[in-house]
């Protein structure tokens, strides 16, 4: 069975001014612990698709089953769970929460989701380490390079033990140092972690290094 | 920190205006009930022998006293022909020793003694209008009916007794008392016995009524409770102590929409935070609760914090008044001492020559006190309730998208 599977999905928006048809009729399917690219120029719906498979926006029709989970059939209140349970996120910029240290925004989705707080920090701690952070644990976002803001997030990403790890442009605000560094880790999530790994970019080198990567064209994708 | 301390001066300020305004109400009523109506009235028929209706009752359960009375309202006249309306009673001689609190509450210990058939008993209100003082004649005005006569006048010189004060402008300005056996009180013949009843609890009335209405029976043209007395004038009361906690509480209001506006401001600038735990799982119904939260944080802080003040306030109010005249007296002097002069008026202390009062009474109930938090606590909860549910709203994906 596959993991990820994406049916005849339609998601459009509507403005006062136009309707906008961003998937059309969209298909993908995907195994356990992998890694897939989707390319795509800019405007073409590569960030929708992701928050439509990460339940963070509905869509107009089609199905979309991650795991055992049917979005298509789940309330807000499921979503939020499946959201907590079954995803990470990786975003563009690194979207850590500037009052709190390295340790500390790795280890509140895990603590939100009802984790003690020992065990939260503990395995906060071991994944920061993971992804060579462990010098930088009790260091502020404003005190952390932009690569390794991007690794915190990586591991904040990990810490409920996703099935999924969906990034959106993870290098896309990085130097090619950092980048190279982000990319590195994000391509051994599998191996780390056993999740599968979708991963939104237009940069055609980093896209090949995925094992399935496909380009988002006219709301449709194509393998590459 | 500021919203608290809004909260804060809200509390404060409501239970300082309404101990005070509910010292000087409940200083009244408590005349009212012990000078005026009495807990409960009997009005008696005129074949009813006063001092016999007494003594049935005045051994029913919860009656202190039981002081028998006729009265009507006259006019006065002093040596330089100024008048006065006055409300006259007419007691019986053992008044003194059949109602003391009222006696008390007139601050008038020498009526037991002094009543007799030529003087008159007013208040020092009522004298100082007519220009006499103790010892002096006055002349007393009545109208009187019968069938034969008709309506005539009658009129009698009076000497005044010894005044007392009860503190209320209403009594000591327009309230005397005679003996029953006066020749004035005789002018009172056709007016009905009222029999004022005080009871050991005041709120047991409906309770006293029904026993003494069993017990006279007959011998009652009309019987009322305090309570039905004074009706309209305990609702206004009541309406003036709302309308003022309205208005006062309209710094709730101000201080909710502070925080109505702050918490929007730091929501907003938090978006990005609030989408991105949105998108580790958590609902939105559980964001506003931290808003929510804060919100309750606030109020219970300011609630508590205002109490307190309100509560010293209220408890020293004398003295920070004596303070604040003193303050302004001594300033004032000072400039006058460097040729400097502020203001064509003096400052005077809470004196009752100018102010009638001597000090501000201050009572607060309980349930007051507790309205007053639960508005305070509720307007700050319900302003972070209605800044919050923006988050509850905001979709994680467009919150980045816009970003």
């Amino acid at each position: 069975m596959n993991e990820i599977f994406c049916s005849n999905v339609f998601k459009s928006f509507v403005s006062k001014a136009e309707r906008l048809d961003v998937l059309r009729s969209l298909n993908l399917s995907l195994p356990a612990s992998c890694t897939c690219a989707i390319m795509g120029a800019s405007g073409s719906g590569k960030t929708t698709l992701l928050s439509l498979i990460g339940g963070l926006e509905g869509f107009d029709s089609g199905e979309i089953q991650v795991g055992a989970h049917k979005l298509h059939t789940m309330d807000e209140k499921k979503l939020a769970i499946y959201r907590s349970e079954t995803i990470g996120f990786v975003f563009q910029f690194h979207y850590l929460l500037k009052d709190f240290t390295a340790l500390e925004n790795v280890a509140l989705p895990a603590y939100l989701k009802g984790a003690e707080k020992k065990k939260a920090w503990e395995k906060a701690e071991a994944l920061l380490e993971k992804v060579g952070l462990a010098d930088r644990k009790n260091h502020f976002p404003s005190e952390l390079s932009g690569g390794e803001r991007q690794r915190t997030a990586i591991a904040r990403a990990l810490v409920n033990d996703p099935i999924l790890i969906l990034a959106d442009e993870p290098t896309g605000n990085l130097d090619r140092h950092n980048a190279e560094s982000v990319a590195e880790l994000m391509f051994r999530l599998p191996e780390l972690s056993g999740a599968t790994v979708i991963l939104a970019t237009h940069d055609e080198a980093l896209a090949r290094r995925a094992q399935f990567v496909f380009r988002l064209s006219l709301g449709s994708l194509e393998a590459v | 920190m500021l919203a608290s301390a809004g909260i804060a001066a809200g509390v404060a300020a409501l239970i300082a205006v309404v101990s005070i305004m509910g010292g000087l109400q409940k200083g009244y009523i408590d005349a009212i009930l012990e000078i005026s109506s009495f807990h409960v009235r009997v009005v008696l028929s005129p074949d009813t022998d006063p001092i016999i209706a007494s003594e049935k009752i005045k051994n029913v359960g919860g009656i202190v006293s039981v002081l028998p009375f006729q009265e009507t309202t006259m006019l006065a006249a002093g040596p330089g022909r100024k008048t006065a309306t006055m409300l006259i009673r007419a007691l019986p001689d053992d008044a003194a020793e059949r109602d003391p609190s009222m006696m008390q509450a007139l601050n008038f210990k020498t009526i037991e003694t002094s009543l007799s058939d030529t003087r008159i008993f007013m208040g020092s209100e009522a004298a100082f209008q007519l220009g006499i003082g103790e010892g002096d004649s006055l002349e007393l005005l009545n109208i009187v009916s019968d069938d034969q006569s008709g309506i005539l006048p009658f009129s009698t010189a009076m000497q005044a007794g010894p005044m007392f004060r009860s503190g209320y402008y209403e009594f000591d300005s327009g309230m005397a008392f005679i003996s029953s056996k006066s020749f004035l009180a005789a002018s009172m013949k056709g007016k009905p016995w009222v029999l004022g009843i005080k009871l050991n609890q005041k709120y047991r009335d409906f309770q006293a009524k029904n026993q003494i209405a069993a017990i006279l029976g007959s011998d009652i043209v009309s019987i009322q409770t305090w309570r039905e007395y004074n009706r309209s004038f305990f609702g206004a009361l009541r309406t003036e102590k709302t309308v003022m906690m309205l208005l006062v509480g309209v710094i709730f209001l101000v201080v909710g929409m502070n925080i109505f506006h702050s918490m929007r401001r730091t929501i907003a600038s938090k978006m990005q935070d609030i989408a991105v735990m949105k998108s580790f799982g958590v609902l939105g119904g559980e964001l506003n609760s931290i808003f929510i939260m804060e919100g309750l944080e606030i109020g219970i802080f300011g609630a508590l914090a205002g109490f307190a003040a309100g509560m010293i306030l209220s408890s020293n109010i004398n003295e920070i008044i004596r303070f604040f005249l003193n303050l302004a007296a001594s300033l004032a002097a000072v400039f006058q001492s460097l040729g400097l002069k502020i203001s064509q008026y003096t400052y005077q202390r809470l004196t009752t020559s100018y102010f009638y009062l001597d000090k501000i009474p201050v009572s607060i109930t309980s349930f007051e006190i507790f309205f007053i938090i639960a508005s305070a606590i509720a307007s700050s909860v319900f302003a972070a309730f209605l800044a919050s549910r923006k988050t509850a709203l905001a979709r994680p994906s467009e919150v980045f998208r816009n970003e």
